[in-house]
């Protein structure tokens, strides 16, 4: 209880918005916790501290809590315009909302009913929809859907708090939606998780900034730990991407093994909700079932088509605006004085492209078609990765040398 | 303390080197190739059209059977008349057997010689030689022989035979190919000396050039003796401009909104057109029959798991599930007549989909 208050008030003298934050994830967890037990977490109680986290982020940053609220109705006006339609989002992720609703359990796909359905994927955004059914009072095809926004809602204020500078935050907005363009609010995952992933980078960033002369403060620990939890609960590779965010923030970890405690707190709470029980009902995911790894991986390498494919496809979804970004962050990385602190997150981003091209080298799927159907969504990481470094940077320098104060 | 952080950072650079030197190896070898064998074919007769000679990098253990396009590589193509050919192969590991492809499509021609050409001198393949070998070829015939020459005949479009690699050849090209890589390692050992030097001096040139650029970007502020108030706001303004645009464009890709459609938000039901005409109709004959499983039949998704009509009615027709055991059955209407049997029969229809019950 102790520890508790303590982490509590450490995160209150901090921030608001990542005070904000840190409630809001409570609330993505809580419900979790709720589902698992057959019960819910009503979601007016989200609504209630939507409310009091925006008032509270509008004492301290008037103009980031508009922006957020901004964003947020538009989102949820255009969300319920129009119900789940794209593939994944239907065969997947609120099908699987649809399962926790009607059968009242977060493990209902357990069953393994629909196969192909990725039963064992994790079900953050799949609990908060049935949360949503359950405020309905059945379940419709589109308002389930403002689930993404629910579980949006810690990034935004976490960025809030990471971008004291209302022009850099609302920039990262912008470059947010725009990147994401059709995949932001059509019930895929991915937006999400480059989201957190690039915070992570950037917390795990400001730690090790910060681990040489001072000690890293329990806020940016609890940032971290609100990345990680939604990355695990978000997606099966966002466990991935929570371990690389580990990795970026090792320099910090590695002297001082405490300061990791909240990061593994996160992965711990999802192996006993999520891992050991998809475990113990024997689904296994389709890449640990990916028999012949090697022997397919080395007739690839060897192939040229492969890195014909591979080239073609990761070039022709870079947007334009994500190589603008990042020759701006290589200049920024090569400009700044203090390179040090960005090289374990760079590394972490670079360690995601290698673990991304052993998938591709060993997928069991056809290359074309496994290329087709997810560059595009997996190229957002590194878009909006850039983006969130490369913003920092700017921060970063800008408080060190205009001094500018934060808006209010 | 010192000490020992100073051998670990001897270490350390000492395993750099290593890896740097393995890397360069390693680069140069796939880029110049270093085994190397000549071989020179003399034929006579008809012009042979789109001639390879295809190598395979086989250990000493490994005989391959096949010269399949992708585990070994093609040398040439050249038009053949009555001529003789030097073809240089030249691979980044030892090469170890040959094959020849004379042609693509059915033609008479003779070989004269296949001599390699090697540092200790010519090795030819005697006549009698070659007439084994090409016996042991495919798609084609010895058409006749004399002491200098062997004429065959292709009978197919796809005609080869095996050249072994004598082992005399095999072990001048061994000496020739560690001699040269042992001058690679050396070489190798002196760039990942050279590399870093010469990085270090590209990178604080790179370094000067992108501050210059970025203090175009951000820096720039700073020198500029502008007001850092004004700059906030002209930041902040930027900004909500650039976030507004984004929501805007946003916007524009949900082109079919419209208010009347937020009070549909709210429907029982709300699927739209979000999945195809089939299943809407099915989940009108389940709500009608009250049904709790059942099965599609023929394209509807039979044993189809990824079509989009078995996984739209999977989840939208959920809770009723699907299950090959199920007695009630949906099927286009168009074929519920060819299925009407003793076993199955059409008990309710929507639209252009039936419910058949079956025993």
């Amino acid at each position: 209880m102790n520890i508790l208050s303590r982490w509590w008030s450490a995160a209150s003298q901090s921030d608001q918005a990542l005070k904000a934050s840190i409630a809001l994830t409570a609330y993505s967890v809580g419900n979790l916790l709720a589902w698992a037990a057959g019960v819910h977490l009503p979601v007016m109680a989200f609504i209630l501290l939507l409310g009091v986290s925006l008032w509270m982020t509008l004492t301290k940053q008037a103009l980031h809590s508009l922006a957020i609220a901004a964003c947020f109705t538009v989102f949820v006006a255009l969300i319920i315009s129009h119900p789940v339609a794209d593939w994944d989002a239907r065969s997947i992720w609120f099908f699987h909302g649809k399962r926790i609703y009607l059968d009242g359990s977060l493990y209902a796909q357990l069953t393994d009913y629909g196969h192909w359905s990725h039963n064992d994927y994790p079900t953050l955004v799949p609990s908060l929809a049935a949360s949503v059914a359950k405020m309905l009072g059945f379940w419709n095809e589109i308002v389930p859907r403002t689930s993404v926004v629910i579980a949006m809602a810690p990034g935004f204020f976490l960025a809030a708090w990471a971008f004291r500078y209302f022009g850099l935050y609302a920039t990262w907005l912008a470059g947010v939606i725009m990147f994401s363009q059709g995949q932001l609010l059509n019930g895929y995952m991915d937006v999400m998780v480059a989201i957190y992933f690039s915070l992570g980078l950037l917390i795990a960033a400001k730690i090790n900034q910060c681990s040489g002369d001072c000690q890293p403060s329990m806020a940016h620990l609890l940032g971290i730990a609100v990345c990680t939890v939604h990355l695990c609960f978000l997606k099966n590779e966002g466990l991935v991407l929570a371990l690389l965010i580990g990795m970026a923030a090792l320099p910090s970890f590695w002297p001082k093994p405490k300061l990791a405690w909240p990061w593994l707190a996160s992965l711990l709470l999802f192996a006993l909700l999520w891992k050991l029980p998809v475990k113990l009902a024997g689904l296994e995911t389709d890449l640990t079932a990916n028999d012949g790894m090697l022997a397919r991986g080395m007739d690839r390498i060897f192939d040229e088509k492969t890195w014909n494919l591979l080239g073609d496809f990761f070039f022709r979804y870079a947007d334009p605006h994500y190589l603008v970004f990042a020759a701006l962050l290589v200049f920024s990385v090569l400009g700044a004085t203090n390179r040090r602190v960005l090289l374990m997150p760079m590394a972490a981003l670079l360690a995601y492209m290698g673990i991304l091209l052993v998938v591709f080298l060993t997928t069991f799927h056809d290359l074309w078609w496994h290329l087709h159907t997810t560059v595009e969504r997996l190229i957002l990481v590194f878009n909006i990765g850039t983006l969130t470094i490369a913003l920092w940077i700017t921060q970063w320098w800008i408080e060190k040398n205009v001094a500018v104060p934060a808006t209010k | 303390m010192n000490k020992q952080r100073s051998v670990l950072d001897r270490m350390g650079r000492g395993l750099l080197l290593i890896m740097l030197s393995v890397l360069c190896s390693v680069v140069i070898v796939l880029i110049y190739k270093p085994f190397q064998l000549q071989l020179v074919i003399s034929t006579a007769g008809a012009p042979l059209n789109d001639m390879v000679v295809y190598f395979a990098r086989a250990s000493n253990r490994v005989k391959p059977t096949s010269f399949a396009q992708a585990k070994s590589a093609q040398i040439t193509s050249v038009q053949m008349a009555s001529t003789s050919h030097t073809l240089t192969i030249r691979s980044a590991l030892p090469v170890r057997f040959l094959r020849l492809d004379p042609s693509t499509e059915p033609v008479n021609f003779s070989i004269s010689e296949i001599r390699f050409v090697t540092g200790s001198g010519p090795h030819i393949v005697a006549v009698e030689e070659l007439v084994a070998l090409v016996s042991s070829g495919h798609q084609l015939k010895i058409a006749g022989r004399d002491r200098s020459s062997v004429t065959l005949s292709a009978t197919g479009v796809d005609p080869y035979f095996p050249i072994p690699i004598p082992e005399s050849v095999l072990t001048s090209a061994y000496r020739e190919y560690c001699r040269a890589l042992i001058l690679t390692g050396l070489a190798s050992v002196l760039l990942a000396v050279l590399i870093p030097m010469i990085l270090s001096g590209l990178f604080a040139l790179l370094k000067r050039a992108c501050l210059a650029l970025s203090r175009l970007w951000l820096y720039g502020l700073s020198r500029s003796q502008v007001h850092a108030q004004r700059v906030k706001v002209a930041a902040n303004c930027a900004g909500a401009a650039a976030l507004g645009l984004a929501l805007l464009h946003q916007a524009s890709l949900h082109d079919w909104w419209s208010i009347a459609r937020l009070q549909d938000a709210f429907a029982d039901d709300g699927v739209g057109f979000a999945v195809p005409a089939e299943v809407r109709n099915m989940k009108t004959l389940i709500q009608r029959h009250s049904l709790t499983d059942f099965d599609l039949l023929r394209d509807l998704g039979d044993g189809a798991p990824h079509t989009e009509i078995y996984q739209r009615a999977s989840e939208y027709l959920y809770p009723a599930r699907i299950n090959e055991k199920a007695r009630y059955k949906f099927i286009r209407s168009s074929d519920a007549v060819m299925l009407a049997t003793d076993l199955c029969k059409e008990i309710d229809r929507e639209h252009t989909i039936s419910l058949v019950v079956c025993r």
